[in-house]
C-alpha cells in the first residue's frame, strides 16, 4: 500500500488541481484505503457544512443607517446621478456553475469616467439618487458654466478659472475632485432673460436636497455644475429627461421660465428634494441681488410653480 | 441597487467577520466607499461583482486589523475556552455546526483562503464569479478553497457531521475518523 496522502493533496485532487500522474497515483491509492477515501468524504461535505451553518440576517435598521450615511456623505459631495444602463444592474452573480462572467471582471478595470454619471449611484436610488429633481439657482453673481451660447458647450464663465480647463486635460484635471466631477449634462432647457430666448443644460446630480441645508447645497451643486461643464465632452448627447422625473423637456422649460420670470437661470438640476424627485433652480437676481434657490417639484410647468423650498443664496466674492 | 443586493452583501460580511456589529460596521464602510468611488466604476461592467468586491475587501480589511491587534488575545482565550468547553460534550444533539465553531475554525486560515470559502462553499458561488470579486484567477480560486478546506478539516471534525449520519456512530469517543498523521489524536482529548 502506498503512503496515505495529506488533507491537502487531497482537497487539490478532489478539485481537479494535480498534475494527471500525481492524480492517478492518489486515484489508486485511494482504492484501497479507506482512512483516505473518508477524508475525501469529509472533505467533500465541507461546503455543505459551510453553507448550513446559519448566520443572523441583516439587522433591520441597517439598511437607514447605510441610507443615512450616504445621505451625510453626499450632503459634503455633489454627484451625479443615472439611471443604470445596460444589463449590469440586472446581473446577479449566478450559483456555482451557472455564468462565466466573474472572469469578465478581471478585465473591468474602473476606467476614469469623472465627467460622466456613474451607474452606481442607482444603487441608492431608492432613497438617495435624485433622479427627479430639479434645483433651479438665479443669481447676478452665480455664472455657471452650463450656459449655452449657440448650442455648444461654453465655458461662459469668466469668473472662475477651474472652468477653463481644456479638454485635453480632462483626465488629468479630475484626478482629485472626484465627486464635483461627478455632474451629467442633462437636458437643454430654454427660457426668457431679459427679452432673449436663452439656453442652459440642466443636470443631473444626486444630491437629496434638504430644507435645512438647501442653500448650501446649491452652492455646491453650482460649483459641481462649472466643474462638470468643464469636464463635459464637446458634443456629449445631453440625456433626455430622465424618466423618473415625470416630467416632459417641454414642461421643465415651461417651469423654468416662470420660476426665473425673467431673471437669469444659473442651474437647473434634476435632483431630489427630501427624498422625493425634484427640480432644484437657481435664478440669480441682477447684478448684485442674492440669487435664489428654488425647489419645485413634478407639477412644476408655465403655469403652476409647484415651489416646495426656497432659499436666498448670499453673494460670494469671485 | 443597494436594496437589491444588500442580504447578499450582508451575507459575505457577516460570514467573513461573524460578528453582526463588525459586519454592519464594514458594510457600511463599503458602501460608503463604493458611493465615493462611484466616478471610476466603469457602467458596463457588472455592478454586483464590483459591490462584492468592495464588500470583500472592507471586510477582509477589518479582519486583518483585528488580527493584527495584539489585544485581541483575551478575545481568543475566550472562543478557545468555549470551544474547549464543548467540545468534549460534543454537541449531542449537533446536526450542524454553529456558527461559533465554523468561525472558530475559520480565522485559523489566512484571510485569502477565508474569503474564498466564504464565495465558493457558504454561499455556493462558482469559481469563476468568486475570482471576478476577488481579482484572482480562477486556479488561485480553487487553490485557496482547497488549502482552506485541507486547514479546516481537522477543525471540523470533532463536531457532528451534518451529512448523512456516520458509519462509525456510537464510536465518538474513539475520536474523529479523519485525522491528519501528524495531528493523529489531537480532538481525542
Amino acid at each position: 500500500m502506498t503512503r496515505h496522502a495529506s488533507l491537502k493533496i487531497l482537497a487539490f485532487y478532489i478539485e481537479g488541481s494535480l498534475r494527471p500522474r500525481r492524480a492517478s497515483r492518489v486515484a489508486s491509492h485511494l482504492a484501497g484505503c479507506s482512512r483516505c477515501t473518508g477524508s475525501v468524504q469529509d472533505l467533500r461535505q465541507i461546503p455543505l457544512r459551510l453553507s448550513n451553518v446559519a448566520f443572523p440576517p441583516i439587522p433591520a435598521n441597517l439598511t437607514h443607517r447605510i441610507e443615512m450615511a450616504i445621505v451625510a456623505e453626499s450632503t459634503t459631495r455633489v454627484t451625479a446621478a443615472e439611471p443604470l444602463s445596460g444589463e449590469a444592474s440586472r446581473r446577479d452573480l449566478p450559483p456555482r456553475g451557472a455564468s462565466q462572467d466573474g472572469a469578465r471582471q478581471d478585465g473591468a478595470r474602473q476606467e476614469r469616467r469623472r465627467w460622466r454619471m456613474p451607474g452606481f449611484s442607482s444603487p441608492l436610488a431608492g432613497s438617495l439618487a435624485a433622479v427627479g429633481a430639479a434645483v433651479i439657482v438665479a443669481g447676478g453673481g452665480y455664472e455657471v458654466a452650463t450656459h449655452l451660447g449657440s448650442g455648444a458647450t461654453s465655458s461662459g464663465s469668466s469668473s472662475s478659472s477651474t472652468v477653463h480647463q481644456p479638454a485635453q486635460s480632462r483626465a488629468a484635471a479630475g484626478g482629485g475632485s472626484v465627486a464635483s466631477g461627478a455632474v451629467r449634462p442633462g437636458p437643454r432647457v430654454q427660457f426668457q432673460h431679459d427679452g432673449k430666448t436663452t439656453t442652459i443644460f440642466s443636470v443631473t446630480t444626486s444630491t437629496n436636497f434638504l430644507p435645512v441645508t438647501l442653500q448650501a447645497q446649491a452652492q455646491k451643486a453650482l460649483q459641481a455644475a462649472r466643474l462638470g461643464a468643464a469636464k463635459t465632452l464637446p458634443g456629449a448627447t445631453p440625456a433626455a429627461v430622465p424618466s423618473a422625473t415625470g416630467i416632459s423637456a417641454r414642461q421643465l422649460a415651461g417651469c423654468v421660465s416662470n420660476i426665473a420670470a425673467g431673471r437669469n437661470v444659473l442651474l437647473v438640476d434634476l435632483a431630489k428634494y427630501q427624498g422625493n424627485p425634484a427640480t432644484i433652480i437657481v435664478v440669480g437676481s441682477g447684478p448684485s441681488g442674492p440669487g435664489v434657490v428654488y425647489a419645485v417639484g413634478p407639477a412644476c410647468s408655465a403655469t403652476d410653480t409647484d415651489v416646495l423650498g426656497q432659499q436666498n443664496l448670499p453673494r460670494t466674492a469671485p | 441597487m443597494f436594496a437589491r443586493h444588500r442580504d447578499r452583501l450582508w451575507a459575505v460580511a457577516i460570514r467573513t467577520l461573524g460578528d453582526p456589529e463588525e459586519a454592519a460596521d464594514a458594510l457600511q464602510d463599503a458602501m460608503i466607499s463604493a458611493f465615493r468611488r462611484a466616478g471610476s466604476f466603469r457602467g458596463d461592467s457588472a455592478v454586483t461583482t464590483w459591490l462584492h468586491r468592495i464588500v470583500v475587501n472592507a471586510a477582509l480589511d477589518r479582519m486583518r486589523r483585528r488580527s493584527a491587534r495584539p489585544t485581541v488575545g483575551g478575545d481568543e482565550e475566550v472562543l478557545d475556552s468555549l470551544a474547549s468547553d464543548r467540545s468534549p460534550v460534543s454537541d449531542p444533539s449537533g446536526a450542524t455546526d454553529t456558527q461559533l465553531d465554523v468561525m472558530d475554525a475559520l480565522r485559523h486560515l489566512v484571510p485569502d483562503q477565508q474569503a474564498a470559502l466564504v464565495l465558493v462553499d457558504m454561499l455556493g458561488y462558482s469559481v469563476a464569479d468568486a475570482a471576478g470579486v476577488l481579482g484572482v484567477s480562477e486556479g488561485t480560486v480553487k487553490s485557496r478553497a482547497a488549502r482552506g478546506r485541507a486547514k479546516l478539516l481537522p477543525r471540523l471534525s470533532h463536531l457532528r457531521q451534518a451529512g448523512p449520519p456516520s458509519q462509525e456512530q456510537g464510536n465518538r469517543s474513539a475520536g474523529p475518523r479523519v485525522v491528519p498523521a501528524e495531528e493523529g489524536g489531537d480532538d481525542a482529548s
